[in-house]
C-alpha cells in the first residue's frame, strides 16, 4: 500500500481558453491533515472540484488508493464539503443526511444520523428546518454530511469561514478528533492562515493554478520561526563562540550567514558577546516570520 | 444479482429522488391545488352545466323522477334537447372538436361515464400545468441548494443522475393519473351522487395514450430544466408551453407557410404536444390517435438525448 492516498499528476483545468489550475502534482499522505493556501482565484476551489468529481479535468489524472479517477472508486471513500454546504433548507437536518446516504447507498438509519449530528455538536437540533440555522449550524451540518458515507478522504473547503472564534476552536478540535480517532487524511483550505497554522501537518502554496511550494509543517515550521540573521565573513570564529554561550538551536544558510532560531529577544547581547571576542559583524538583524508573512512572501516571489 | 441491482449507482440514484420528491411542499401543494380546480370545474360541468338545462324548463329533480319512472338515464332522457350528443361519445372527430364543445349547457356531463367525464371535461390541461410547475421548481432546487454536488462527488457516470430524474418523471406522470382519476370519481360522486364505468377499448386506448402524453410532457420540461439550469426561464417556458401560448408564434408560422405553400395542409400547430393534450378525448379518430402516440415518443427520445448530451460534459459550477 502506497504511503500516499491521493496523488494528482499534472491535473490541469482550463475553462474558456484561461488556465486556472496548471499541470498540478500533488501527493497526500495518508493520515495527514493537508492544508492549500493561496489567494483567490489562485485554483484552490477548482482544484478540490476536480478531485472530488464535481468538475472534470482538462488533463491529466489523479489516483485515489490506487484507483484511477475515472472510476467510482476512487470517489466511494471521499467526504466533502466545497464552497457552501449543499442543504435542502426545507428539510431537517435528519432528512438531508438522509438523503445523502440514499444517494451514496450508505445505511443510515436514525441512530447513526443522530450520532452523526452529536458528533458535529448538533444533537440538539430535532426537527428544525435548515433555513433557521445559523452560518455555524450550517458548517457543521456540510461537515457531518461529508461524514455520511464514512469516507477516508475529507475535502473541505474553507470549512471554518463565517465562524466565530468559539466555532473555529470546536471544528478545529473535531477535524483533529477525526483525523487522529477515526484516521481520516484531510485536504483543507482557508484564508485563516494562523488557524490553519494550528491544524495541519503538510502544506502547499497554489497560486495562479500552480503549486509554488509544497512542504511539510517541520519545514514550514522552520521557515517561518522568528529569527536572528547574522551576515559575517568570520563564520568559522562564530560557531564556538555562541555554541559556547549555549545556543543549539541555528543554522547556516551559507558561509556568510547565520541564523538563529532561540533567544531572539537577546540580539543586542549577542551582537556584543561576538564584538567583544573581536568577530566582524556585518550586519545582524531579527526577523519575525509568521506563515501569513512567508506565505505573502512566496506569491510575491521574496 | 438483485442485491447488486438494488446497490447499482442507478437504482440509488431513483431512491435519492423520490425520496426528495416526497419531501417536497411543492409536491404536495401542487395536488391540493390540482384538487381545488377539478372541484371548480366539476362544478362548473356539472352543477352549473345542469342548471342551464333546468332554466330551460326541466328540473333537475323532475329529471331524475322521470329517469326512474321510465326505467331510463338522464343521458337518453337529455338527448332530445341536443342533436350534437354523439360527438362527445363514440363517433366524434378532431374536426367536430367546437361541436363537442358545444355540448356544454345541454346537461350532457351530468350523466357521463367516468372515463367520457375524464377525457372530455378534465382534458389533461389541469395536471399538465402543475406539472410544468413542479418539474422546473423540482430540478432546479438540486442546482440552486448545490446538492447536485454531493451526487457528482459519488457517481462518476454523469448521465445517471439525469436519467433517473427520466424515471422518477414516469412515477410521477403515473401519479397524477391516478390522482386525476381519483378526482374524477370524487367530483363526479361528490357533485351527481352517481357514477357510470362503462369502460370500452376506447377508453382504454384514451388512458393509455394519455399516460403516454403526459409522460412527454413532463419528459420536455426536464429537459428545459436540464438543459438551461435556470429556474425562471424553465418555469415560463414549461407554463406557456402547457397553457398553449406557444401555439400562438407557431400558428402565425403556419399561417406564413400557408401562404407560401396555399394548397399544403401542413400544420406545426398539429403537432404541438399541448395542442394534442388539449384535444385528445375518448373516442377521437384513430389518425389523432396516431399522431399523438408518435409525437409523444418522438419528444420522449429527444428529451432524453438532449439532456443526457449536453450535461455529459457540462461541469457543475
Amino acid at each position: 500500500m502506497s504511503d500516499f492516498l491521493l496523488t494528482t499528476e499534472n491535473l490541469t483545468k482550463v475553462y474558456a481558453k484561461k488556465v486556472v489550475v496548471d499541470n498540478v502534482n500533488l501527493h497526500i499522505k495518508r493520515g495527514s491533515i493537508y492544508g492549500l493556501i493561496g489567494r483567490n482565484g489562485a485554483g484552490k476551489t477548482t482544484f478540490m472540484k476536480m478531485i472530488t468529481g464535481v468538475i472534470l479535468q482538462s488533463s491529466g489524472t489523479f489516483n485515489f488508493e490506487g484507483f484511477e479517477c475515472t472510476t467510482n472508486e476512487a470517489l466511494s471513500h471521499v467526504g466533502a464539503l466545497i464552497e457552501y454546504p449543499a442543504l435542502y433548507p426545507d428539510l431537517s437536518a435528519y432528512d438531508n443526511i438522509k438523503l445523502k446516504a440514499i444517494a451514496y447507498g450508505v445505511d443510515c438509519d436514525k441512530k447513526k444520523i443522530a450520532a452523526l449530528l452529536h458528533k458535529v455538536g448538533l444533537g440538539d437540533v430535532n426537527d428544525k428546518k435548515i433555513r433557521k440555522y445559523s452560518y455555524g449550524m450550517r458548517q457543521r451540518l456540510g461537515i457531518a454530511m461529508a461524514l455520511v458515507s464514512e469516507p477516508d478522504f475529507l475535502v473541505l473547503d474553507e470549512p471554518i469561514n463565517g465562524l466565530d472564534p468559539q466555532g473555529i476552536a470546536e471544528v478545529r478540535e473535531l477535524l483533529i478528533k477525526l483525523n487522529k480517532e477515526n484516521g481520516i487524511t484531510i485536504l483543507i483550505s482557508s484564508h485563516i492562515l494562523e488557524e490553519l497554522a494550528k491544524l495541519v501537518t503538510d502544506y502547499a502554496i497554489i497560486e495562479n493554478g500552480k503549486i509554488i511550494e509544497e512542504s511539510t509543517r517541520e519545514e514550514l515550521q522552520s521557515k517561518c520561526t522568528n529569527r536572528i540573521t547574522i551576515l559575517s565573513s568570520d563564520m568559522s570564529k562564530i560557531l564556538p563562540v555562541i555554541e559556547a554561550a549555549g545556543i543549539t538551536k541555528y543554522s547556516m544558510t551559507d558561509n556568510r550567514t547565520l541564523e538563529i532560531f532561540e533567544r531572539v529577544d537577546e540580539a543586542g547581547e549577542i551582537n556584543a558577546l561576538l564584538v567583544k571576542q573581536g568577530i566582524a559583524v556585518e550586519s545582524i538583524s531579527v526577523t519575525k516570520k509568521d506563515l501569513e508573512t512567508y506565505f505573502l512572501d512566496i506569491i510575491r516571489g521574496n | 444479482m438483485s442485491k447488486k441491482w438494488f446497490n447499482s449507482d442507478f437504482n440509488k440514484l431513483v431512491r435519492y429522488d423520490l425520496f426528495r420528491m416526497k419531501r417536497t411542499k411543492d409536491f404536495w401543494n401542487l395536488f391540493l391545488i390540482a384538487f381545488i380546480l377539478y372541484l371548480v370545474c366539476g362544478y362548473v360541468f356539472l352543477k352549473v352545466d345542469i342548471s342551464i338545462v333546468s332554466k330551460n324548463g326541466n328540473s333537475l329533480n323532475s329529471l331524475i323522477e322521470l329517469e326512474k319512472k321510465e326505467n331510463s338515464t338522464i343521458e337518453d332522457l337529455l338527448r332530445g334537447y341536443t342533436e350534437t350528443y354523439e360527438y362527445s361519445t363514440d363517433i366524434a372527430s378532431y374536426s367536430d372538436y367546437d361541436k363537442v364543445k358545444l355540448l356544454w349547457g345541454e346537461g350532457i356531463y351530468y350523466n357521463e361515464s367516468f372515463a367520457v367525464f375524464f377525457s372530455t371535461c378534465y382534458r389533461l390541461t389541469i395536471h399538465l400545468l402543475m406539472i410544468a410547475i413542479f418539474i422546473p421548481l423540482f430540478v432546479e432546487n438540486e442546482y440552486s441548494v448545490g446538492f447536485y454536488k454531493n451526487l457528482l462527488n459519488s457517481i462518476r457516470r454523469r448521465y445517471l443522475p439525469i436519467l433517473s430524474k427520466f424515471v422518477v418523471g414516469f412515477i410521477y406522470s403515473l401519479i397524477w393519473h391516478v390522482f386525476m382519476g381519483i378526482c374524477t370519481i370524487v367530483v363526479k360522486l361528490f357533485y351527481t351522487g352517481r357514477i357510470k364505468w362503462t369502460m370500452n377499448k376506447q377508453c382504454w386506448i384514451y388512458f393509455l395514450v394519455s399516460f403516454i402524453i403526459t409522460y412527454a410532457f413532463v419528459c420536455v420540461c426536464l429537459a428545459v430544466s436540464e438543459i438551461f439550469h435556470r429556474k425562471s426561464i424553465s418555469l415560463i417556458f414549461c407554463i406557456t408551453f402547457s397553457l398553449g401560448l406557444l401555439s400562438l408564434p407557431i400558428s402565425v408560422v403556419d399561417t406564413l407557410i400557408n401562404s407560401v405553400y396555399p394548397n399544403s395542409d401542413f400544420r406545426i400547430t398539429r403537432y404541438l404536444l399541448n395542442e394534442i393534450a388539449a384535444k385528445y378525448y375518448v373516442g377521437i379518430i384513430s389518425e389523432f390517435v396516431n399522431r399523438a402516440v408518435v409525437v409523444s415518443i418522438v419528444c420522449i427520445v429527444i428529451s432524453v438525448a438532449l439532456s443526457v448530451i449536453i450535461n455529459l460534459r457540462r461541469d457543475y459550477r
